[in-house]
């Protein structure tokens, strides 16, 4: 029964009249309500909602209680009707009341009810339209409104009836059936079926049992199974490793996950695999205690395979991008070397030689700089991935590129993140923000700004994992931020790739970006850039987030090498594993006046110098040599004497920090290629 | 004595030239890119204009139509490094087309580019 049947008061002398009208009323869409005080009666009528009012004239108030509502205002005036052995005269002349001759007949007694209600609802439309005509214009609208307002009520009420109807079916003994059950409440619109076999996702529906309500078309057919053979059952009914997506443990972890659990699965089918995104959550129907769970599937394989062929694609297209810009790059440097070797053939002031050579040499620092970026750029060996404290490096970098940049350019630093512990490698990490802060100050120029290093934890979920490329979990965001001009929309996705650049040839390689990009996605984590005219570009860098710091690995054993005693006798000792820089190494250091001893080999080297530990005034040895590395070298040398000075370098190897080769017993710490003062300075003030 | 324009964005290669073409006994001068270099030879006569290929703001390609458009007579010598973003199209053989006397491909054998440059002026 809607609100808006209407509604018949009865004045009854008992609990137990002899004319109970709710019964008969009320199967006919006509709500009674059943007064035993004429005062309750006449509350209701005055609240306005009541058609018609029923007084048995037996009842000692009903005489007076008609005469009241006769009395009441017009509009507010239901229909009375006596109850009555004879027609009580006194009614004569009153417009809306009728006479109920007892004792009752029922049909009679409801025929007239009804009657006189409908003439008293039409009667009470009559006087609404006559008052409507007036009103309509300006009611129209809040018309409108209402009829919106009463439609949701109906809505409501449907909804709210049907989950009625529903829980009566399940006090009733109407137990949950365990197959597929078309009446069941969640299931019994056929468009639900229709909508969730459409739909190219895999659905099911399953009870707090983990047992399978309904799955649709998608996911039997992923299953290989006709869905009789799948409903009522648990998932352990379906082969490995399927049963494992659908598992009661899972299941009841979603059910008590707030939002549900949502993910990517990785998984083994016939020879493939399969990449799929899987979800389920909790959802209940009002009535039904029990929570019920709503899962989905959706085959990503196809979508991944072409992704990997795509970005397949792309790498080589970086490739092509970049053989074709390490030749250019490199034959300028080329040439740039012959021009000055041949000014050097020709000519013969030697101040003129000099300065040559030092354009000879500014080309091979550059060469060598490149050689360094495309090494950093493509190695695909081990890397240093530790625990490190992001805020040291952002410290550090934040005081050097102050000391370099100009001064009109700002720097600004904010920290929010208690744990700022991430995996990746310190040095290269270096490097990349070393590379950002640069690109932000070349873009502020002349004029100046802002940079902002800013370092801030984030939890990364389902829905941004698509979008950031990430898995999801906790990430530290590193941002570097600039006020500048911005990059053009244009360039700004072919930043990223090698060889890329706007600045001129000489003062940048366009490698920087690609770089960045290779050590931030080895360590798992991902770079994103925003850039706007008005805001200036912000790059945001992910890491993922680390509780403690992890052990550091163990250096990668060395193949093994027969190398062969050089020279002996001398007290300055030299080990290179590469004759072409050994030679021309030694050659310098005797110029220079000093007595030299070279090996190629590690261990031939460390038993010359065991039996000759007093006469040796110096040690120098390369990092990265067959057998035995420099740090090992330094390791037992300094065991057997410790006050041996120890001169280390190295090419390339970022596992090697100045800690570990002072923890070796080195003096110093050099890298490759060696300058030449450098090394002087560093070789007098040890052996001094 | 001749005059040569040098156009080449490398700073190396631009310094190296011009102080192997005055070794050479030429009056050699030196921008980095087409538009400056156009800007001069609309001032300045020269009797050969050596000019790069990929530069920055206006390349070679371009820097040598216009500047054939300027003066025709001007004799020009093509360089590249080749690569970048060159794939299936042949640079050089375009500015040939153009009307370079000679292209070469980077690094140049500076011998080879001075007898090109006396036989050309």
């Amino acid at each position: 029964m809607s609100p808006s049947s209407p509604l018949v008061v009865q004045l009854c002398r008992s609990a137990q009249d002899d004319f109970d009208l709710s019964k008969l009323l009320r199967r006919r869409d006509i709500q009674v309500s059943v007064c035993l005080h004429a005062d309750a009666c006449f509350d209701l009528v005055r609240q306005g909602r009541v058609s018609a009012v029923i007084l048995d004239l037996e009842h000692p108030s009903a005489t007076g209680l008609a005469l009241r509502i006769h009395l009441e205002e017009a509009g507010a005036r239901p229909i009375v009707g006596l109850i009555a052995p004879e027609y009580p005269e006194f009614i004569k002349n009153w417009s809306k009341s009728f006479w109920i001759p007892s004792p009752i007949r029922a049909s009679a007694a409801i025929e007239r009810i009804e009657l006189f209600i409908d003439l008293g609802l039409a009667e009470a439309k009559i006087e609404g339209l006559l008052l409507q005509v007036d009103e309509e214009q300006q009611k129209t609208e809040a018309a409108v409104r209402n009829a919106e307002r009463i439609s949701k009520n109906v809505e409501k009420e449907i909804l709210s009836r049907t989950r009625q109807f529903a829980a009566n079916i399940q006090t009733k003994g109407h137990k949950p059936s365990n197959g597929f059950n078309p009446d069941h409440p969640i299931l019994n619109a056929s468009l639900l079926n229709q909508t969730l076999n459409v739909l190219p996702l895999m659905v099911y529906f399953k009870d707090s049992t983990s047992r399978f309500v309904y799955l649709n078309h998608q996911l039997a057919s992923f299953l290989r199974k006709d869905q009789d053979e799948v409903l009522g059952r648990l998932a352990t009914s379906l082969p490995e490793p399927l049963a494992g997506l659908f598992d009661k443990e899972s299941d009841d972890k979603a059910l008590e996950t707030p939002g549900g659990i949502h993910g990517e699965r990785r998984i083994h089918l016939d020879g493939k695999i399969k990449t799929l995104l899987f979800g389920k959550q909790a959802f209940t129907v009002e009535g039904i205690e029990k929570p019920y769970l709503l899962g989905y599937g959706l085959d990503l394989s196809d979508q991944k395979v072409m992704e990997e062929k795509f970005s397949q694609t792309q790498k080589l297209e970086a490739l092509g991008t970049m053989a074709g810009g390490i030749a250019h790059d490199f034959n300028n440097l080329l040439f740039a070397m012959l021009l000055n070797l041949s000014l050097i053939q020709r000519s013969t002031a030697e101040e003129r030689r000099e300065h040559y050579i030092g354009q000879m040499r500014q080309a091979c620092e550059r060469a060598k700089e490149m050689t360094g970026q495309i090494l950093t750029f493509s190695k695909q060996q081990e890397h240093q991935i530790t625990s490190v404290d992001l805020t040291e490096i952002i410290d550090e970098v934040h005081s050097l590129s102050r000391s370099v940049t100009p001064k009109n350019i700002r720097f600004e630093r904010s920290y929010r993140c208690l744990n700022p512990n991430c995996l990746a490698d310190p040095s290269q990490l270096h490097q990349v923000l070393m590379n950002l802060v640069n690109n932000a100050s070349y873009a502020l120029g002349a004029s100046g700004g802002h940079i902002t290093l800013s370092l801030a934890d984030i939890e990364v979920d389902a829905q941004d994992h698509i979008s950031l490329d990430l898995k999801p979990g906790n990430y530290l965001k590193v941002g570097v931020q600039d006020d500048g001009p911005g990059i053009p929309s244009e360039i700004l996705p072919r930043i990223f790739d090698p060889f890329f650049s706007t600045k001129p040839s000489d003062e940048g390689t366009g490698l920087g970006l690609a770089v960045a990009m290779g050590i931030v996605q080895r360590s798992k984590g991902c770079i994103t850039v925003v850039s706007n005219k008005d805001s200036g570009t912000r790059f945001d860098i992910y890491l993922p987030q680390t509780e403690k710091p992890l052990a550091r690995g163990d250096q990668r054993p060395l193949p093994l090498y027969a190398g062969k005693l050089v020279g002996f006798e001398k007290c300055l000792v030299v080990v290179e594993d590469e004759i072409l820089v050994l030679r021309p190494l030694c050659d310098f250091l005797e110029d220079e006046g000093f007595k030299v001893v070279p090996f190629e080999n590690p261990s031939l080297a460390l038993e010359y110098c065991k039996d000759h530990l007093e006469t040796i005034s110096l040690v120098l040895t390369d990092q990265n040599m067959p057998e035995m590395s420099g740090l090992a070298l330094c390791r037992q040398l300094s065991e057997c004497r410790s006050d041996l000075p120890l001169i280390l370098y190295s090419g390339y190897s970022s596992q090697l920090t100045l800690e570990l080769a002072i923890e070796a017993g080195a003096k110093l710490l050099l890298s490759k290629p060696l300058r030449q003062e450098e090394l002087l300075d560093a070789i007098k003030q040890l052996m001094v | 004595m001749k005059s040569i324009l040098v156009m080449e964005d490398e700073a190396l290669v631009r310094q190296g030239l011009v102080e192997l073409l005055e070794t050479a006994g030429f009056n050699a001068q030196a921008v980095a890119d087409g538009n400056q270099g156009l800007e001069i030879a609309a001032k300045t006569s020269f009797d050969l204009a050596i000019v790069d290929i990929f530069m920055p703001l206006k390349d070679g390609i371009a820097t040598i139509m216009e500047l054939k458009k300027l003066s025709p007579l001007l004799k020009v010598i093509a360089i590249s490094g080749g690569g970048n973003i060159v794939r299936d199209f042949d640079y050089l053989e375009y500015a040939q087309a153009l009307g370079a006397v000679k292209c070469f491909q980077k690094p140049v054998n500076p011998d080879e580019l001075l007898e090109t440059i006396a036989a050309v002026i």
